[in-house]
């Protein structure tokens, strides 16, 4: 442990930065025109992003035991025993995490001048997106588990607030409540594990918790640990069974969907389990539960994004697939591999949403895709670099997906089995499949408009330069970690290294070249095999009924597939509905039956009595005279008895 | 009369309080006689114009609070005990004492309540259209009686000031409430005089009960700490606190008066007292209950922790389909005090810090909600939410406020209520999983119903007739900004109310354990065994905190 | 001592028969003398007490009451002359409107 000293002593300034812009927008916000807005809130991200790279470099310059230093703040909750501190924590995985997240922010909040340029609640978009950079920089720079908490919920309600951002519509309202509700239940789950950490090592920090670990918890407690923190990761980064807040959470402006809920937030899960691997290592059925449900969730949301036809849900649910990727690299044991997929997805996956808000911008907001199509000719910087995007996310050699993917694919072959490595294969040919049949759809063969679109929106300068840094990004972010295998020094990994305990992680160490090589040429097969399925069904001419006909062939799967395997309706009835119906009972024969029934009868008795004890006073003098003659007597009977 | 600071925690160390100027006065008598006077010349005298009284109480509503901040200065932090702590003879006959004192715990209580008398001043402003002066002087009667309870030591005293509170609570209920206030009203006050009858009983029997013992008679607080209670007598006494303190707190089922009473206020301001009001109850636990029968919270404390987890639940269950608003509101603040009462009879340092913690944020974030509801309502006219709906568009300044407090309910981490819930989660926690686990899980339906209520209040289409909703004046912006302040730098910085709490809370703790090492041939050893342990940790915890202290 | 219990016996029958013709009569102005009855019986045994004892307490208060007997008579048959007056009944049956 470290203290921070010189550039690093103000490491803090990387989440004030983004907060000092969210409370300028927030108070002052109404008060200054849209270009000053966009002005604080770009160049606040974009001085926390600049500090990053500095702060890169000079951490780069540190010898490698030294990658971990430490900034306490204040004491936040000290109570007894119990005491958590802000304090942020700089080691390599929040370094390339920073980094990451300023930049692509950056980008963003720049892209989202243009896109936003329109909307009347200019400074309010900008004050929650800089409040939500604020928050993310926070939980990935915690140095305990309680501002990671905070870092965590707040980017939670960031998204609440970003996705219900367009609060007449009904739709966006109902999004942004699930989202927030599906979330915390998954956080119920993280508070827990929290608070059993606390119980298990008397302390939050990770710098106490992670080296002493294989102490402290017995195996089960490990598990249960694991299991607790895994299912705050699965609410947070869409993990089957709690994924359908993501999809949903498309009405969000596009710019908004491209950073919290392609880029950061949902990511930020992944981040939570590979941070708490050294927990999560000493629990082998913890560690199969995360690659089990990363799989399912790669398989269902991939499954799903083949027959959607919303062009922003497709991205989403790519986006929970390969979040779903992401887990499996951790539950099979290469969390670099993992973190490495994490940032070259950001990239990718930020360009393609960036580049489907142009799509939507330029046809006065369509998000259906069988109403595009020829958009090649009239936005060709979006075309260009959406195709990169595509390729990218598809994992074709040489781009930035194809490397991490292939990491993860190697490891699962190596830790996880055959199987695994099979399932994980055809996934990623659907996935270059639904990629590319959004992109053909959208760019290239004819007019499908709706008829009211005449003219084509084009994006300004300030909407396409973002796109196009993106798809550099996207291109070559691939090669910090060029697999052994193919010659490179995998770099990501090496750096990476000091964070992931040594004795137990297999990253890039394949048991052979060749076996690496064959393996990232059969799923290069498969992601060219999707392309090209895509390419015969939707741009060579005569080809469009066949899906049609698939579709009507295999309608039972087909509704399956477009109801999203009926999660939904299935929480509707078993939760929703339930949920509801119980909290009436609660309240029509509970509340206002059986208690209030009984207080109200407490007082009828009392009212009651009032009318009947009265009754005695007759206004009759010798009925009194009687009773005070018979008073006297029993009083004297008593005295004279005892 | 001696002044300065009374042992009352013998495990901790005392300091003398720090030589400020108002040490030297009777402040506390001070703050509760000032709103008193004040409420007096507001009744007594003939004022021909609504203006003056009304000024004269948010005057003296604003001397009350920089009063009660300099208080705040001059508490010394370290101690446990008793400071400012005021004592003369009242009934000298009946060993009945004017005896007050604040510590820890009691000194927000006593900041929140002048801060939100201030507030109630401030939003009713333009609110009440009827005898504004006459309002201002009942809110000024029930900040005394506030006071009093909060700082009384006697528990003559305290019954008093508990029984005065009832009667500006009534009439402001009463006379400016909505169509159904009178049901609303008696309901309030027989459930309350119900509860404190029980209660005067058990306090007699327990005045009787230490003169049987010592042969004195008195109601001085901290000697009746030492009265030991039978076993015989233990479950009928505690029973009869306990059901006054619940009535109050409101604990289910004894809450349904709280709905009614919350939803007939009309005034925002009437409503955030009525807040108040119900951290009376849940203060008396911790000042009375747990200290004269740490026997029966021992022994009954998993019956009354499922009983608080049973009310969190419910609470949160029957605000989500709830159609008032303030209703929905109140019903959230019986799902609240659930956990309060669980922190509490949790039984440890974190528990009863997230407590109190937790009773300061409630009162600043469900009060500042019921100070919004009561602009809309002033607006729309109308308390259902299904006349509501889109609220957004017109006033996006309150929609900001509205979502901020909201949030703030809903335990966000940054704004305050979070603090208190999890010091609470981690202290059930500690005590047993299951308990953690059902109170977290509450957390889940919170933040549903509220932002359910959110929803349909201010997102969606508006209503035609919106239009005429104008956002927020001036003087409504800083109304709001106040507590907004508040509920931000306690959640971020809830050090400055935690250090306060912490050595009265833990001198609170021992005592209770002190108690029960007495009484050891009682029944519930496993529980006595349980609150030691707590103890515990409470008394080897000053190594580990300076250890953190110096981490920074 | 013999006598002071024949006195006794003189009061308590005086008595009796006040309670008894209360009970029983309903004129009003028949109530108010047996009334007086029941005053004298008191104030017999109180006198009769007295001369057992010794003291003169018991004579005081017999004054008292039967200075305070007159008074209520006085009161008594001013208001019974009223009612009288305005109900033309000495009825006390009739006379129940003080009721619940």
């Amino acid at each position: 442990m470290v203290e921070a000293t010189g550039l690093f002593s103000k490491l803090w300034l990387v989440p004030a930065l983004p907060l000092a812009g969210a409370l300028f927008n927030c108070l002052l916000g109404r008060q200054v025109s849209n270009f000053v807005v966009s002005i604080v809130a770009c160049g606040s991200i974009g001085l926390a992003a600049a500090l990053s790279l500095l702060l890169f470099n000079s951490f780069l310059k540190l010898p490698v035991e030294q990658r971990h230093i430490e900034l306490c703040m204040y004491n936040w909750i000290p109570s007894g025993d119990f005491s958590a501190p802000i304090d942020l924590l700089l080691d390599p995985l929040s370094m390339v995490m920073i980094t990451m997240v300023s930049g692509v922010s950056f980008l963003i909040h720049v892209y989202s001048v243009g896109y936003m340029s329109r909307d009347e609640s200019f400074a309010r978009y900008f004050f929650y997106l800089n409040l939500f950079v604020f928050f993310m920089l926070l939980l990935v720079l915690a140095g305990n588990f309680l501002v990671l908490y905070i870092g965590w919920e707040g980017v939670g309600t960031c998204s609440y607030l970003l996705i219900s951002f367009l609060y007449h519509k009904q739709s966006a309202a109902r999004a942004g409540l699930k989202a927030f509700v599906v979330t915390r239940f998954g956080d119920f789950f993280f508070v827990l594990g929290i608070m059993l950490v606390f119980v298990q090592f008397k302390s939050i920090y990770f710098g106490e918790v992670f080296p002493r670990a294989h102490e402290v918890l017995t195996p089960v407690m490990a598990t249960w640990v694991a299991l607790l923190i895994f299912g705050g990761a699965v609410g947070k980064s869409a993990q089957v069974p709690l994924h359908t807040w993501l999809p949903d959470a498309m009405e969000a402006p596009t710019p908004v969907s491209a950073l919290i809920h392609a880029a950061t937030m949902v990511t930020a899960g992944v981040y939570l389990v590979a941070r708490c691997y050294p927990i999560f290592q000493l629990s082998p059925t913890a560690m199969s539960t995360v690659a089990v449900i990363g799989l399912l969730t790669a398989v269902i949301s991939a499954t799903i994004a083949l027959v959607n036809n919303d062009i922003k849900r497709i991205l989403a649910y790519s986006t929970v697939s390969q979040l779903g990727h992401m887990f499996i690299g951790l539950g099979v044991g290469a969390p670099a591999a993992a973190i490495f997929h994490l940032l070259t997805h950001a990239f990718a996956k930020a360009l393609l949403f960036l580049g489907a808000g142009a799509v939507i911008h330029a046809l006065h907001e369509e998000m259906d895709i069988r109403r595009m199509g020829a958009l090649k000719g009239h936005i060709p910087a979006t075309f260009w670099t959406f195709l990169v995007g595509a390729l990218a996310m598809a994992g074709i050699p040489g781009l930035a997906g194809f490397f991490s993917k292939d990491a993860i694919l190697e490891a699962s072959f190596t830790n996880g089995g055959v199987l695994l490595w099979l399932i994980m294969v055809v996934t990623a040919g659907f996935t270059a499949f639904y990629c590319f049949r959004l992109f053909f759809n959208a760019f290239l063969g004819e007019k499908r408009w709706d008829p009211h679109v005449e003219e084509v929106h084009h994006p300004a300068p300030v909407m396409t330069i973002p796109l196009m840094l993106l798809a550099v990004l996207a291109a070559v972010g691939g090669y910090m970690g060029v697999p052994h295998a193919l010659g490179g020094a995998d770099r990501i990994s090496s750096f990476l290294a000091p964070v992931f305990p040594p004795a137990h992680h297999t990253d890039g160490v394949s048991s052979s070249r060749l076996l690496g090589i064959v393996l990232m040429a059969v799923s290069s097969l498969s992601a060219l095999g999707g392309i090209s399925l895509a390419y015969f069904f939707y741009v060579m001419p005569g080809n469009r009924e066949i899906p049609e006909r698939l579709r009507q062939t295999f309608s039972g799967v087909y509704d399956a597939l477009s109801n999203g395997w009926y999660f939904d309706k299935v929480y509707q009835v078993v939760f929703v509905d339930r949920f509801m119906g119980a909290a009436n009972f609660f309240w029509q024969a509970v509340d206002t039956s059986v208690l209030d029934m009984t207080v109200r009868g407490l007082a009828g008795l009392i009212l009651g009595g009032g009318e009947i004890v009265p009754r005695l006073q007759t206004g009759l003098v010798r009925w009194y005279a009687l009773f005070m003659v018979a008073g006297a007597v029993v009083i004297m009977g008593y005295l004279y008895i005892f | 009369m001696s002044r300065g600071v009374l042992q009352y925690a013998p495990t901790c160390p005392e300091r003398k309080a720090k030589e400020m100027d108002i040490a030297h006065w009777p402040v506390l008598s001070i703050l509760i006689l000032l709103p008193a006077i004040g409420a007096g010349l507001i009744f007594l005298i003939p004022w021909t114009e609504e203006f003056f009284p009304r000024v004269l109480a948010l005057l003296v509503a604003g001397v009350n609070l920089l009063l009660s901040l300099a208080l705040f200065r001059a508490f010394n932090p370290a101690s446990g005990g008793m400071q400012f702590a005021e004592r003369r003879d009242w009934i000298p006959d009946l060993g009945a004492g004017y005896s007050l004192g604040v510590d820890g715990i009691s000194l927000f209580m006593v900041l929140i309540t002048t801060f939100m008398v201030f507030l109630a001043l401030l939003s009713s402003w333009g609110e009440v259209e009827r005898r504004p002066g006459l309002f201002s002087g009942f809110i000024l009667l029930m900040e005394a009686g506030l006071l009093g309870i909060f700082l009384s030591l006697d528990l003559l005293l305290f019954y008093v000031f508990w029984e005065i509170m009832l009667v500006p609570m009534y009439f402001l209920i009463g006379l400016w409430g909505l169509e159904n206030r009178r049901y609303a009203t008696i309901k309030l006050i027989i459930y309350t005089m119900g509860g404190s009858l029980l209660m005067l009983v058990a306090i007699l029997s327990l005045y009787f009960l230490h003169h049987a013992q010592t042969g004195t008679y008195t109601f001085d607080i901290v000697q009746l700490y030492e009265t030991s209670v039978p076993a015989y007598a233990l479950l009928p006494m505690g029973f009869a606190f306990f059901v006054a303190f619940a009535v109050k707190s409101p604990l289910v089922p004894f809450h349904t008066w709280l709905p009614d009473a919350h939803a007939e206020a009309p005034i925002s301001g009437a409503v955030d007292i009525t807040g108040l009001l119900i951290k009376t109850g849940a203060y008396a636990f911790l000042r009375f209950f747990l200290p004269l029968f740490p026997d029966f919270s021992a022994s009954y404390a998993p019956l009354v922790v499922v009983l608080a987890l049973l009310a969190n639940l419910y609470g949160a269950l029957i605000a989500t389909v709830q159609n008032d608003i303030k209703r929905l509101i109140a019903y959230s603040s019986v799902s609240h005090v659930g956990l309060i009462i669980l922190g509490i009879f949790v039984l440890n340092l974190q528990g009863i810090e997230g407590a109190i913690l937790m009773m300061v944020s409630i009162a600043l974030s469900s009060g500042a909600l019921f100070i919004i509801v009561g602009m809309l309502h002033k607006r729309s006219r109308t308390k259902d939410i299904s006349q509501m709906g889109g609220v957004w568009r017109d006033m996006p300044l309150m929609g900001g406020f509205f979502m901020f407090f909201t949030l703030a309910s809903v335990g966000i981490p940054g704004l305050c209520n979070f603090v208190g819930e999890f010091l609470i989660f981690l202290g059930a926690f500690r005590v047993n999983v299951i308990y953690g686990v059902a109170a977290s899980f509450v957390v889940v339906l919170t933040a549903a119903y509220l932002l359910w209520m959110f929803w349909r209040v201010m997102f969606g289409p508006a209503p035609e007739r919106a239009r005429t909703w104008y956002d927020l004046s001036f003087m409504e912006t800083v109304t709001l900004t106040l507590p907004a302040i508040l509920v931000v730098l306690i959640g971020v910085y809830p050090k400055i109310l935690l250090d306060r709490i912490e050595p009265s809370a833990s001198a609170l703790l021992v005592r209770a354990e002190k108690k029960l090492a007495l009484n050891q041939n009682g029944s519930g050893l496993a529980q006595k065994e349980m609150l030691k342990k707590q103890t515990v940790i409470v008394m080897s915890q000053s190594p580990e905190r300076s250890e953190g202290e110096a981490k920074q | 001592m013999l006598a002071a219990d024949q006195y006794l016996m003189v009061g308590v029958v005086l008595f009796g028969i006040g309670v008894i013709g209360f009970l029983t009569r309903r004129n009003v102005v028949v109530l108010l003398m047996c009334i007086e009855l029941m005053i004298n019986g008191a104030g017999l045994a109180f006198v009769s007490f007295c001369r057992q004892t010794g003291s003169l307490e018991g004579q005081v208060f017999v004054l008292f009451a039967m200075v305070i007997a007159s008074v209520e008579i006085a009161v008594g048959l001013s208001i019974v002359l009223l009612v009288f007056r305005n109900r033309a009944t000495l009825d006390v049956d009739e006379m129940e409107v003080l009721k619940w």
